[in-house]
């Protein structure tokens, strides 16, 4: 079976790869090129804009909506110590120690340090900028589970403060990244990034449908906040939502398998690995 | 401020995140959305912060500014007297446009500042405390007061590391978009394995102090409510209600 596994993965993972990474550079390259202009005739003259505008604002309010209740969900779910494995809902046991509590907390620092010290460019201030670090949050994810989507989410908070953007926007931030780093950990069965069927599930679980995940997330909460965050519709699916996508996937697109791999063993080898630390209970 | 209990500054932070939200959705005045960002950037002032802060708030509200007044006319009702033109750019605003605009402005603009000085004239120790006091559980609230503790020691350990590599001939600012993101994995992999083994050490550390042993967790120094901290809400929310008053006056609208 796993003969067949990797005949079939191999060629599937490496298609995905490069469709996920063609996406997210042409989304890059695309906005790139309308940077100089979309400040005069708005979103649509980017193409991941206006693309997003055409399927019109109540079509991402459902669908973001929908992504956002099961996103809201699944962290309380998770909090209280209760997970789905299996298609079964079980009792987690995360002992929620000092090493889980310093894997938490370091995260989070290096996370929202990582994002303060390698911001770039500021795309809309007080909401997104260019995130190196991001390539980090699937990476945590997989590598630590849910203290690790903690440190995701406090790191976000801390770069937000830092950055100056501290408001109740963040209140989506918060969560949005934590989905960032919980996709990954939670459906993709082969964390260890040593098999075709790991990359293709990393590529689709922690590029696409993570980014996508977490954009939406942030951007319907913004949406619905608007009278407490003071964001137009047009702004938010129009440019912040494409946006956020495309920072998230193309870091994570071309980097996060790599730092994976590389980590994977040494996580493993310490005894920090989520599995090595997480019992479940029927 | 930096004497004041975090609890005060929290309350305060609330006031004039709720007076903001009024104003950029109801009152739709630039005037009182001016007096409630003046208060908070005068509180920022005289908490003297580092100049950066100081800096980044200037930044901050002049793009803030820039962006409301490109995208809320759009949103904005139609009508109303025209009564400002952009010289240059050409940008012309009635005044029902202006008002939403500005307004929108200042509610983006004055919680994030209050947020700014509650956050740099708090002790991290005294912010956990007050989390704590709020019925936080004290794990939870000891992961974020933890991370900033370790924040200068991650960014340092970055610089450094980033010193390190370009030592080696690494050119982080060299390159396309996709070999510049890939640079990065030359830093962060061997930050990700400090931080592992920061990250057992300082469990070591937390455990031989008991920590997590306790349910009720105890403080060297506890915080205290004093008539200052009252006074001062009792001040911060005169001025936003007497403001508030004056400005729904029918000379002012």
């Amino acid at each position: 079976m796993s003969i067949m596994d990797g005949r079939y993965y191999t060629p599937l993972a490496i298609i995905l790869a490069i469709i996920v990474i063609a996406i997210a550079i042409w989304g890059g390259v695309t906005f790139a090129a309308a940077s100089g202009i979309i400040w005069e005739r708005g979103p649509q003259v980017w193409s991941w804009g206006a693309a997003f505008l055409s399927l019109g604002f109540d079509f991402w309010r459902i669908v973001a909506g929908i992504l956002w209740i099961v996103g809201t969900v699944l962290f309380i779910m998770e909090l209280s110590g209760r997970t789905i494995k299996g298609k079964k809902l079980v009792k987690q046991m995360i002992k929620w120690d000092s090493i889980d509590i310093a894997i938490a907390a370091l995260a989070a620092a290096i996370y929202g340090g990582g994002l303060v010290v390698t911001a770039g460019l500021i795309v809309i201030p007080g909401f997104t900028w260019i995130r190196p670090a991001n390539m980090l949050a699937p990476v945590f994810g997989i590598l630590f589970g849910i203290p690790g989507c903690i440190g995701l989410a406090f790191g976000n908070l801390i770069a937000d403060a830092l950055g100056g953007y501290l408001g109740f926007g963040s209140i989506g931030g918060f969560i949005g990244n934590f989905l960032l780093g919980y996709i990954p950990y939670k459906f993709m069965r082969d964390h260890s990034l040593r098999s075709s069927k790991s990359i293709f599930d990393f590529y689709l679980w922690g590029v696409l449908v993570s980014s996508l995940w977490c954009a939406l997330y942030i951007s319907w909460w913004l949406d619905v906040a608007q009278p407490l965050v003071g964001l137009p519709p047009l702004f938010i699916w129009g440019w912040f939502a494409p946006f956020v996508f495309v920072n998230n996937a193309i870091v994570t697109a071309i980097v996060g398998p790599a730092l994976g791999y590389v980590l994977y063993p040494v996580v493993k080898k310490w005894g920090l690995h989520w599995s090595d630390r997480v019992t479940f209970a029927e | 401020m930096h004497k004041l209990d975090p609890r005060a500054k929290i309350i305060w932070a609330v006031v004039v995140l709720a007076f903001s939200i009024y104003n950029g959705n109801y009152l739709l005045s630039p005037i009182y959305g001016a007096v409630i960002y003046a208060s908070v950037i005068i509180a920022l002032i005289i908490s003297r912060p580092p100049a950066f802060w100081l800096k980044l708030v200037g930044i901050l509200t002049v793009v803030v500014l820039f962006f409301s007044l490109i995208f809320w006319p759009a949103s904005a009702p139609r009508g109303g007297v025209p009564i400002l033109t952009i010289p240059i750019l050409g940008w012309s605003y009635t005044d029902l446009v202006l008002n939403l605009a500005l307004s929108k402005a200042f509610l983006v603009l004055s919680p994030i500042i209050a947020v700014i000085t509650m956050l740099t004239t708090s002790k991290p120790g005294d912010l956990f405390q007050a989390l704590v006091r709020c019925k936080v559980p004290y794990k939870i609230a000891y992961i974020p007061i933890l991370a900033l503790r370790f924040l200068p020691t991650i960014i340092n350990e970055v610089k450094l590391i980033i010193d390190a590599q370009e030592s080696r001939a690494l050119n982080l600012r060299k390159g396309n978009l996709p070999s510049r993101l890939r640079k990065y994995v030359t830093i962060f992999t061997p930050l990700m394995i400090r931080m592992m083994k920061s990250a057992i050490e300082l469990g070591v550390a937390l455990d031989s102090k008991g920590f997590g042993l306790s349910c009720q967790r105890t403080f060297s120094k506890n915080l205290r409510w004093e008539f200052r901290d009252t006074l001062f809400l009792i001040f911060g929310g005169l001025i936003y209600v007497l403001g508030l008053i004056f400005c729904i006056m029918p000379f002012v609208r």
